[in-house]
């Protein structure tokens, strides 16, 4: 790291706005490495590891794969396939997703040309031949997991059975109809093959759990399936908090309150020390019962906590201000909402909040 | 904005654990980080987070 100055550019501070809209910074936390004048060299997007940090860090600083080599390389020769892709995959790693698309709809109109390229991908001399890349990350960066429009991945995996990717798209399509409305016959079945296909894949077990809860299906099973989860990781909030809307959805709250309330909070949040994860736990816990109207008393317990330990953090605010919504206690809502807007006032959420707090209390009054 | 899961305290920690060892994060202003860059022929990597 001595190669660089590091900045930090926390929300609220001085520069975050005008840095965060200079370099279209999405979703945090985020890296962006610049020169001396402020011109992008690259940005890093998520890692799964430190090392994986400094690797890109690393290559930053040869200016290998970065977005202004990528960028220059590509604005040289356009026509140049294997550029294209890769400014494409660097677009899509930093969530610019509609560069990433519109790079591949020119990659995809020479499909006899991209077939015969080759591109790295995953370890140093591994490659994936670049039109089968190019359909999936096609797929990957126009996919939204809700609507009515089957995703792109539906035709992926019919074209590419044996694709190192197979299972990702199959995945991911199931992460798509655990949300899809128009057909839930069809959904069902789907996600069922996708368990069928990749026993061993953690996400599928969210997914059909998710869809179990939306729909009201298979609901025996969803319940096994979040006993389960508790059963190997006790300490997991998500677990008690996945079981407590599967007995919520079969119309037994006070099995929900037994898993997940207030014993749950005594026996696996409270005893914790007081630093920022318990109050994250704290707040995850008061926001899943608040927007509910349920369990309200606990939710205050554990929410005011949050912010005993927190007072700095506008969102636990929020969270507050909706339980005594809920609670019809408008006052002291518009109060707390405030103090969220003070911590963040560009927060546009929190405003129209205290809006519809002020409508409601003039209506009950 | 409101939900602060533990995958994202995981990101935390890890980006945490990346800055941990004795990095001294520059104090002044962006322009001043520019102007040091200059002096020092460094680049400048810009950590965004939110504290909400």
């Amino acid at each position: 790291m001595e190669n660089f100055i590091p900045f930090r550019a926390a929300e609220g501070s001085e520069d975050y706005g005008m840095l965060r809209s200079k370099y279209e910074i999405r979703g945090l936390p985020k890296e962006a490495i610049v020169d001396k004048t402020g011109k992008i060299v690259d940005k890093i997007g998520s890692f799964d590891s430190p090392d994986d940090f400094f690797e890109r860090v690393k290559k930053s600083l040869k200016g290998t794969d970065t977005l202004a080599g990528l960028q220059e390389e590509y604005e040289k020769n356009p026509e140049n396939l294997f550029n294209a892709l890769k400014l494409a995959i660097k677009y899509n790693n930093i969530y610019k997703r509609d560069n990433a698309v519109e790079l591949l709809d020119n990659v995809l109109k020479k499909p006899d040309e991209i077939k015969s390229i080759f591109v790295p991908y995953g370890t140093e001399n591994e490659k994936v031949n670049g039109y089968e890349y190019a359909k999936f990350l096609h797929a990957r960066v126009t996919f939204r997991n809700r609507g009515s429009k089957i995703p792109e991945f539906g035709e992926f995996i019919k074209e590419f059975p044996n694709s190192r990717f197979y299972e990702e798209a199959y995945v991911t399509l199931a992460n798509f109809y655990k949300n899809y409305q128009e057909d839930e016959d069809r959904a069902e079945e789907f996600i069922n093959s996708a368990i069928k296909k990749f026993p061993d894949n953690n996400r599928l077990p969210d997914y059909f759990v998710d869809f179990s809860i939306r729909t009201g299906r298979n609901l025996k099973k969803a319940e096994e399936i979040t006993k389960g989860w508790i059963k190997k990781n006790p300490e997991n909030i998500y677990a008690y908090r996945y079981a407590a809307s599967v007995y919520l959805k079969m119309g037994k709250d006070e099995k929900a309150f037994e898993v997940f309330g207030e014993n749950f909070c005594k026996k696996y949040i409270y005893s914790k020390p007081d630093d920022g994860d318990k109050a994250s736990l704290l707040n995850t816990y008061a926001w899943y019962w608040a927007p509910q109207g349920k369990n309200l008393k606990s939710a205050e317990k554990a929410s005011k906590k949050s912010l005993e330990i927190r007072p700095d953090a506008h969102a636990y605010w929020d969270t507050l201000s909706m339980i005594y919504w809920k609670m019809k206690n408008y006052d002291k809502a518009i109060e707390t909402e405030e103090k969220a807007l003070e911590l963040n006032p560009n927060q546009n959420a929190y405003k129209n909040q205290i809006e519809a707090i002020k409508k409601d209390k003039e209506k009950n009054n | 904005m409101k939900k602060k899961f533990l995958s994202f305290a995981s990101i935390l920690l890890l980006i945490t654990a990346v800055f941990a060892n004795g990095t001294e994060w520059f104090k002044g202003s962006f322009d001043e980080a520019k102007a040091k860059a200059a002096k020092e022929g460094k680049l400048i990597i810009i950590h965004f987070f939110s504290n909400g």
